[in-house]
């Protein structure tokens, strides 16, 4: 991730605008773009997070005494582009010392393939990250552990190939010897890089481990928990946190429900602390997940209310974001500025979408964006975000409009998931307010279709 | 297809007005007992004593084979047995083709292309061709041949399709596997790997500190499983123990659980009904549906072992109940699946086989849909395979052993793949070999004894495999002494009483080791019961009567022991009352007719009570139309003859509605024709109504010619036909 953030400097000039508002890239905390929106999201409040991980808010230790036993699952659920992945970013590095926990954050955009992921997959995944903070860490296991570790692992590998070998495809060619970290994330690697390869190879290693699970989590278990021990012998850590970040990223709604209401069980039989990032749509399925551990709303920054009234300190921090990566004087005026901020809805990542067409429709000899470049980018971004409408979910965003209107909160229904899963509708505070996307609003078929 | 017809004379009769030409013919002949091939075959040696006769396995052979066979015929009967077999297109149950079953599927395309490629190379001698193809399924074989031989087809030919009434029970079948040890794949899949792997984890649990909680936690799952399936219960269950200790309130439901699992391994049920339900309560308490359901499913299992099996049901409807709340969970669906299987046994066990047809019908419904919305998981696939074998064995106590075939068939196919996949995972490995015992069993009742036979030595191969690689293990030693057992019926089945003796006797073996090491264990007391139960019956087909005794006086001591503890499980109930009445027989046999007496009367109090508590179980009620015959006999036999009368009397009543209800089977024709038989003696002896006699001796008669026709191998047919014909004779 660093390396991307290299080259991601504030503009100074028109020029420099494009690779500044580029929002595939998420922000680490401690990177000069980063803006802290803890205190300006609405119901959602860090303190809560740690507090859910059983870290006091202030000093950031983690109280196991207390906890032992009690590992944190938590899901994080927010929008697409809502800031949690530099939230994460921020609340890990705070964690991440000798009385806190041994962070391993698992990308699953950068580190899985999103069109064909299983729990398997991300599991896999999650112990080669953590092989590899072992090694750097230079951490020692036990040979016994790692050799029954690693046994367990050859003896699957072997069980996928016989059944590739039946089929007459190319077995997964894996050399485990002397058990070792370095070994074992060599056997981690391969797994992960042929669940990435053919689909048929992969569904064979997500047979073989599903039909083992129980032994599998038995042997993961007992290796966290050894892992744990050793990192507090060493004073580096009290305990692991995996972070898996990106599940939203998963290519389709069935993948991702797949991964997280079949697997449930499965995530559950695993003990170790966890934060997943929970895709927004995924919300309606509480009830599950509750029961699965905490689930935290991870909203927009609230930046008007639901009658309309504009909330100054949101603004304000949003100016920050604006101007930590563009340099106020390439706007012709701060009412510019102003207004693609509540053109954004309170989304970091579609605010950068809107001064990414802002800039677009620049004059570059002028050097400068005028509230006239902005209108003709919103305008574009407008009709094409309305093309995905259909005329159902029109209606749909009449009536949002019609309760907002009247002040009244807005429930959740199935209904809603595709519209917020495709930024349509934005959601603030513990999902009961919502709102269409401004942009949206701009479109001549909202205006026909709402008013 | 209706089974009860016997249309053998009818269907033969124009094969043998066109054999009597000789020539060229290509005949087909489907049949639903094997006992037909060899009446076909009587016939035909009998009929055309001249003409040569040659037989081959299509299953086993090759094309080069049959058409050297055939080149070295002039003249006479070529017989293709299995020829179902050439017509098959296998594939895997996923619609694919592994390299060994595209090398059997080219073999199979060989024989019939070759056969409808050289037909005139064949028409050229006077040649009967004979294929044989069983009805086991709904497969329409006379198509598939008209398109894989359509020449053949289209020459001499004729198709023929031969059906008699079923033999309900050509093998005894006793009891079956019902459960398949769980083994994990902790450490290895040897005892040796096991066993390394659990003094490492002791080893990790001496080292670590005691505050070390966490880390403990997750070593005692591990050394409970390994010391399980190592057959250290004990150990096992010292462990748990030391895991208590130290568990967080949370996990204290899983170990009861545990617990329970442990003793119902050791075979201490009220004690696992105990832990059951301290876990129910933990998983309640939590709000945990999933394993609340579970031990639903595990407290109405107890009930079952215990003979409650009201209760029983009653915890199984409870269990589908909560496994409703999620229908779309995968893991709740299943449990629903679950829930439906074990109604499914209660009802079986009840006597219910419709109703248990109903449930095992739901349950194959969740567990296909399980698996097809979900390929990748073999659990999903093992419980698909599992529903099978439970329609194979409701379709087979309601005597549809075609359907029943059908289902033991897929069910062996999905449990070869899953053991072809997996062959380390001693679970599907344990299902197979169970899958070939049924197949074995079905095989056996269909008359196919040396098909069964192949059968029977796949599962025994298998069981020994589990057995030699776990040795401790009492669930694979008991696997074994069953196979054994299934082997020795078979045996004693094909007439190798000797073979069939050494057979029991290695089951007698090993289910006294279990039962000595396991006294408590249910399970293990029954099957040593059994053991001597067979004993005796082969060492009294011996002709050992003194043997015999000793051991039916063993069989009749455990099973008294397993009544006193067990009163409301009415299998114990019944066993014991078989017990009785195979005593009253001997001594009957040996001439003590007062010690006879004793031993049918105990008979059939028991009896009465059962029938009477289960009026709709067919086993019961034939128990009782026997118990009443063994009296019946009994007192003529010691000149009481009013009281003979009213039993006889008593015994036809039964029989008849036995035989009404159920035309096709042939055991409770044969008993209702034994029935006549002995009143028509009755009245004869006795002097009482000769006109009477008559009409008792020929319906005893009607029935007779019938089971005889159909059945020429079967020599109790044989000699009360002619016992009846003679007693018309002289009247």
């Amino acid at each position: 991730m660093s390396e991307d953030l290299s080259n991601y400097r504030k503009a100074m000039t028109l020029a420099e605008v494009d690779n500044a508002v580029r929002f595939d890239v998420p922000i680490t905390a401690d990177h000069p773009f980063f803006t802290d929106f803890s205190d300006v999201r609405g119901d959602f409040e860090d303190k809560v997070l740690y507090k859910s991980l059983n870290v006091n808010p202030r000093t950031f230790k983690y109280n196991r005494t207390q906890n032992m036993s009690n590992k944190t699952l938590l899901f994080l659920a927010g929008m697409r582009g809502s800031g949690k992945t530099s939230e994460l970013d921020k609340i890990t590095r705070k964690i991440h010392h000798p009385e806190g926990f041994f962070c391993v954050t698992c990308n699953l955009d950068t580190g899985l393939d999103s069109n064909d992921m299983e729990y398997m997959d991300i599991l896999i995944f999650q112990l080669e990250r953590l092989f590899e903070e072992l090694k750097k860490q230079k951490i020692k296991i036990d040979q016994g552990i790692l050799s029954s570790l690693q046994n367990w692992f050859a003896e699957r590998v072997e069980e996928v190939n016989r059944v590739i070998k039946q089929e007459g495809g190319f077995e997964v060619e894996i050399k485990a010897g002397t058990p070792s970290i370095l070994s074992f994330l060599g056997i981690a690697a391969k797994l992960k890089a042929n669940l990435q390869g053919t689909k048929e190879n992969a569904e064979k290693i997500r047979t073989v481990f599903k039909t083992n699970f129980t032994d599998f989590s038995k042997k993961i278990n007992e290796f966290i928990e050894y892992c744990n021990m050793r990192l507090r012998d060493e004073k580096i850590a009290q305990e692991l946190l995996f972070v898996v970040d990106g599940l939203e990223k998963v290519a389709t709604i069935d993948i991702r429900k797949k991964i997280v209401i079949s697997e449930s069980d499965r995530i559950r039989q695993i003990k170790v602390n966890t934060i997943f990032t929970l895709p927004i749509e995924l919300m309606s399925e509480t009830r599950r997940i509750s029961q699965m551990n905490t689930e935290l709303p991870f909203p927009f920054v609230k930046i008007r209310e639901r009658n309309g009234a504009e909330i100054p300190k949101a603004i304000e921090r949003f100016h920050q974001f604006v101007t930590k990566r563009i340099d106020e004087s390439l706007f012709d005026s701060l009412e510019t500025i102003q207004k693609a901020i509540r053109m954004g809805g309170g989304s970091p990542r579609e605010l950068l979408r809107v001064l990414e067409y802002a800039n677009l429709y620049a004059d570059d000899d002028a050097n400068t964006i005028t509230s006239a470049a902005l209108d003709k980018g919103l305008k574009k971004l407008a009709s094409h975000t309305a093309q995905y409408i259909t005329p159902e979910e029109f209606k749909k965003l009449k009536e949002l409009k019609e309760d907002n209107d009247k002040d009244l909160p807005t429930g959740t229904d199935d209904g809603w998931q595709d519209l917020l899963e495709k930024l349509i509708v934005f959601e603030y505070n513990d999902g009961t307010y919502k709102r269409v996307n401004p942009v949206v609003e701009l479109s001549e078929l909202y205006q026909r279709y709402v008013g | 297809m209706s089974d009860s017809i016997d249309n053998y004379t009818e269907e033969t009769a124009p094969l043998f007005k066109l054999l009597s030409t000789p020539a060229f013919r290509f005949i087909i002949v489907c049949y639903n007992h094997y006992d037909l091939l060899r009446r076909l075959e009587q016939d035909l040696r009998q009929r055309f004593p001249e003409r040569p006769f040659l037989k081959l396995d299509t299953a086993k052979s090759t094309y080069p084979q049959i058409s050297e066979a055939l080149q070295s015929m002039d003249s006479g009967f070529f017989w293709l047995e299995n020829f179902d077999d050439a017509l098959k297109e296998e594939r895997n149950s996923l619609g694919k083709e592994t390299e060994e079953m595209a090398r059997r599927n080219e073999n199979r395309r060989h024989i019939t292309a070759g056969l409808n490629l050289r037909r005139d190379r064949w028409a050229k001698s006077p040649i009967a061709l004979f294929v044989f193809v069983p009805m086991t399924s709904n497969e329409l074989f006379a198509r598939s041949i008209m398109e894989k031989m359509p020449d053949l087809w289209s020459f001499r030919s004729l198709i023929l399709e031969l059906r008699q009434a079923r033999s309900a029970a050509t093998v005894a079948q006793t009891d079956r596997r019902e459960t398949t040890p769980s083994f994990s794949t902790l450490g290895g899949s040897t005892e040796a790997e096991k066993t390394n792997e659990l003094h490492r984890l002791l080893g990790q649990l001496e080292q670590t500190p005691l505050g070390e909680t966490d880390y403990l936690l997750t070593l005692y799952p591990q050394i409970v499983e390994l010391q399980t399936e190592l057959g250290h219960y004990n150990q096992a269950l010292s462990t748990l123990s030391d895991w208590e200790r130290i568990a967080p309130e949370s996990t204290l439901a899983t170990i009861y659980e545990k617990r329970g699992e442990l003793f119902n391994d050791s075979g201490d049920v009220a004690g696992a009904l105990t832990a059951f339900q301290q876990a129910l309560e933990g998983y309640e308490q939590a709000g945990d549906k999933e394993n609340e359901a579970w031990m639903q499913i595990r407290i109405g299992d107890t009930y079952e072992a215990l003979g409650n099996l009201d209760k029983a049901i009653k915890h199984f409807t409870t269990a589908l109940r909560v496994s409703e709340t999620e229908s779309d969970n995968p893991v709740f669906r299943n449990l629903q699946g679950l829930a439906n299987e074990r109604m499914g046994d209660s009802w079986m066990a009840l006597g219910q086989v419709q109703n248990a047809l109903s449930a095992y019908e739901a349950y194959q419904k969740i567990e296909q849909e399980l698996w097809e919305s979900n390929l990748s998981e073999s659990q999903w696939k093992n419980n698909l395979a599992g529903s099978y074998e439970k329609l194979g064995t409701a379709h087979s106590d309601l005597g549809d052993l075609q359907q029943a075939l059908g289902f033991y068939e897929q069910y062996n196919r999905l449990e070869k793949e899953l053991h072809e996949a997996f062959p380390q995972n001693v679970e599907f490995k344990n299902s197979l070999a169970i899958s070939y015992e049924k197949l074995g069993e079905a095989h056996a009742a269909f008359g196919d004894l040396q098909q069964a036979l192949g059968f029977y030595e796949k599962d025994i191969e298998l069981t020994k495999e589990l057995h030699e690689a776990f040795p401790q293990n009492v669930e694979f030693k008991n696997s074994l002494a069953i196979s054994y057992e299934k082997f020795g019926d078979i045996h004693a089945a094909l007439g190798d009483l000797q073979q069939a003796l050494g057979f029991y006797e290695q089951h007698k073996q090993l289910t006294k080791e279990l039962h000595e090491a396991f006294p408590q264990n249910v399970e293990f007391k029954n099957g040593l019961a059994i053991s001597y139960s067979k004993l005796g019956k082969i060492h009294a087909a011996l002709g050992n009567q003194q043997q015999a005794l000793g051991f039916y006086e063993q069989y009749n001591q455990l099973e008294k022991e397993l009544h006193e503890t067990f009163p409301q499980n009415v299998y114990f109930k019944n066993n014991l009352a078989i017990s009785y009445s195979f005593l009253g027989n001997t001594y009957d046999d040996l001439g003590d007719l007062q010690q006879a007496l004793e031993f049918y009367e105990k008979d059939l109090q028991l009896s009465k009570d059962l029938y009477n508590g289960h009026p709709q179980n067919v086993e019961f009620h034939n128990n009782l139309a026997t118990s009443y015959t063994n009296l019946g006999e009994t007192h003529v036999a010691l000149g009481d003859q009013q009281q003979a009368l009213e039993y006889y009397k008593k015994g036809l009543e039964l029989s008849k509605s036995l035989h009404e209800t159920f035309p096709q089977n042939v055991e409770f024709k044969n008993n209702l024709a034994v029935s006549y038989l002995q009143l028509g003696v009755f009245n004869r002896d006795q002097k009482i109504n000769k006109e009477k006699a008559k009409e008792y001796f020929e319906q005893c008669f009607k029935l007779l010619k019938e089971l005889s026709k159909a059945y020429p191998s079967y020599v109790e047919f044989q000699k009360n036909f002619h016992e009846v014909k003679e007693a018309l004779d002289s009247l």
